[in-house]
């Protein structure tokens, strides 16, 4: 008997392949393509306490097997998703998670008391880590201190699953994954959009509007398993792993190197049902291995 | 496989996200092309203005779908056209492509053209790649009976598409290229302003790049005429969830300051809703 189910902090998730926040809009715009109740988790988008506007265009430019954009956290802010976006969420059976953002840790605090007395919410991802804003997250993924001081104002306020979302750009990402897994994290999401950018060699102008942006999609891959697997080493929480995941593949490399779950960005875009299609995969997979739970594969790669 | 993922693994389609056979694939102007494609959902449901996103292939590179406009249906056959312009590797690719070979195609997607059932007389403007949904719209605007004058501009002769056919749809067509190689000599726009010095009672249907649609939005307004304006940009999903493609309310718009999205508020915005800029 497969058992794809897992464990994260005090909850279980159905599956363990859940859906970027970023990637997934509010989940309602791609319910009449893909079956929502059948996806791990849907991490929304980030949600600030005020509605922010976003960055004008160009948002995006494709490169080779991969993606620049510059949305600049366009978000309707935590009173309108309690209004018009939660209500949907609720009545699909799937777990919620929100993506929190702010450009200072009273903005995170606000937007995690605003909703903990809201039904239907599994826990927060802190996006500690957007690189495409001028002003917003960057500050916090960028130390130690600054992240974990986070984590902990928002652990004092919630008992719900918390999972720090980080950065790639950095020196030392584990140890940042310490520093909030002392914190108080119940889990650790990574990675976050590699900063990136482009050049119109015609016009002699940068491909985004912000100059520099994130950059993500399967060419970032690599990257991302190698970040995983060095936080791995260093944590003893969950990890979630993140990057350039377009098949169930993939999402086995990302167990094997040491997560307990993965999430789906990019691809989301191309088809909004891959996360459901890995999960299949897996199953699939771990029934020819003759597995039975992913825990068998979880940070199994063998290095002799 | 456990009952939860039956119809995934497995590769049975979505609803929205179809496999579709080439019929036919046409080389129709100077780096324009035409192509036939199958599938009964998508040539039965999609309405004039409305899009669809192509896979242009497995591989992540080119990575995201490209969108197109549904150019005409053949409801009957089961069949949906695509016109498209060579501009880069994506849309290069899938002109190599032959009959006999599927393309993965989401949608229809999007916000089309509304049209009035009491609508009489329109005029439909179309610049460059904007002449893509127009045979769609014509088809629809004539089978309700009303009048259709079509505007055409391309940049020259050769990059000009279905003057002949619009005037087989019972369209009245006039035609501007940059260089004068046919029609009037200039952007199609003037067309517009001669056409709507005198009253009107008329609607406006237009297609194009950005400074066309401003231009054919600030007419039409003067002129105190209602226009629909299809918007062509970059998308990145089609369906609302990357918010890669924003469009500005106009000032004065309730919503003016909040970004509405072209690929699931528009692509049509009616003139004086939105800012019509790259």
């Amino acid at each position: 008997m497969i058992d794809l189910r897992v464990q994260i902090g005090k909850f279980i998730f159905p599956t363990p392949v859940f859906v970027a926040s970023g990637t997934f809009g509010y989940g309602e715009e791609a319910s009449a393509i893909a079956d929502l109740a059948r996806i791990g988790a849907i991490i929304t988008k980030s949600i600030s306490p005020e509605p922010r506007v976003g960055n004008p265009s160009p948002r995006l430019f494709e490169t080779t097997a991969g993606l620049l954009n510059s949305i600049g956290l366009q978000n309707v802010g935590v009173e309108a998703f309690v209004a018009e976006k939660l209500p949907f969420l609720r009545r699909v059976a799937v777990p919620i998670i929100v993506n929190v953002v702010g450009k200072v840790s009273d903005d995170f605090v606000r937007v995690v008391e605003r909703l903990e007395d809201e039904d239907g919410i599994t826990g927060y991802e802190l996006n500690l880590s957007c690189p495409n804003v001028k002003e917003g997250g960057l500050e916090f993924s960028q130390t130690a201190q600054a992240a974990a001081a986070l984590t902990i104002a928002v652990r004092r306020r919630t008992k719900r699953l918390l999972m720090p979302k980080l950065t790639p750009n950095v020196t030392n990402v584990a140890e940042i994954a310490m520093a909030v897994e002392g914190a108080g994290a119940d889990a650790i999401s990574l990675i976050n959009t590699l900063t990136g950018m482009a050049v119109d060699i015609e016009t002699w102008k940068p491909r985004i509007n912000t100059v520099i942006g994130g950059y993500s999609g399967p060419a970032i891959k690599p990257v991302a398993l190698a970040k995983v697997y060095q936080v791995a080493a260093a944590v003893r929480v969950p990890i979630v792993g993140i990057g350039g995941i377009t098949c169930w593949q993939d999402a086995v490399e990302f167990f094997l190197v040491g997560a307990h779950a993965v999430q789906v960005g990019t691809t989301n875009f191309i088809n909004p049902r891959t996360a459901i299609e890995i999960a299949g995969g897996l199953h699939d997979y771990l029934a020819q291995r003759g597995l039975s739970n992913l825990r068998e594969l979880t940070g199994q790669m063998k290095t002799t | 496989m456990s009952e939860f993922f039956l119809g995934s693994a497995s590769g049975m389609i979505a609803k929205g996200i179809h496999e579709c056979p080439v019929l036919q694939i046409e080389k129709v102007a100077r780096g324009i092309f035409l192509m036939r494609l199958c599938n009964q959902e998508i040539s039965r449901r999609v309405l004039p203005g409305q899009f669809v996103n192509v896979l242009v292939r497995d591989e992540p590179i080119p990575l995201l779908r490209r969108p197109f406009s549904v150019c005409r249906t053949n409801p009957a056959e089961g069949t949906f056209d695509l016109l498209w312009k060579i501009y880069g590797r994506g849309t290069a690719l899938m002109a190599q492509r032959r009959r006999g070979d599927h393309f993965n195609v989401l949608g229809p997607l999007g916000h089309g053209f509304s049209i009035s059932p009491t609508l009489k007389c329109a005029i439909v403007i179309a610049g460059g790649l904007g002449v893509a949904p127009m045979p769609l719209l014509i088809g629809f605007l004539r089978a309700q009976g009303a009048a259709v004058q079509v505007l055409l501009g391309a940049r020259t002769k050769g990059e000009l598409w279905g003057a002949e056919m619009f005037e087989a749809q019972g369209a009245v067509v006039r035609l501007a290229t940059d260089d004068g190689s046919n029609g009037l000599k200039g952007f199609v726009t003037a067309l517009l302003q001669e056409e709507l010095r005198q009253p009107h009672d008329v609607e406006v249907f237009a297609c194009g790049p950005m400074p066309m649609l401003a231009k054919v939005a600030q007419i039409s307004l003067e002129a105190k005429v209602s226009a629909q304006l299809a918007v062509e940009t970059v998308m990145g999903c089609g369906f609302g969830i990357c918010m890669g493609c924003p469009i500005m309310p106009a000032a004065g718009v309730k919503t003016f300051g909040r970004y509405l999205l072209a690929c699931v508020d528009g692509p049509v915005f009616r003139a004086g809703e939105v800012v019509f800029r790259d």
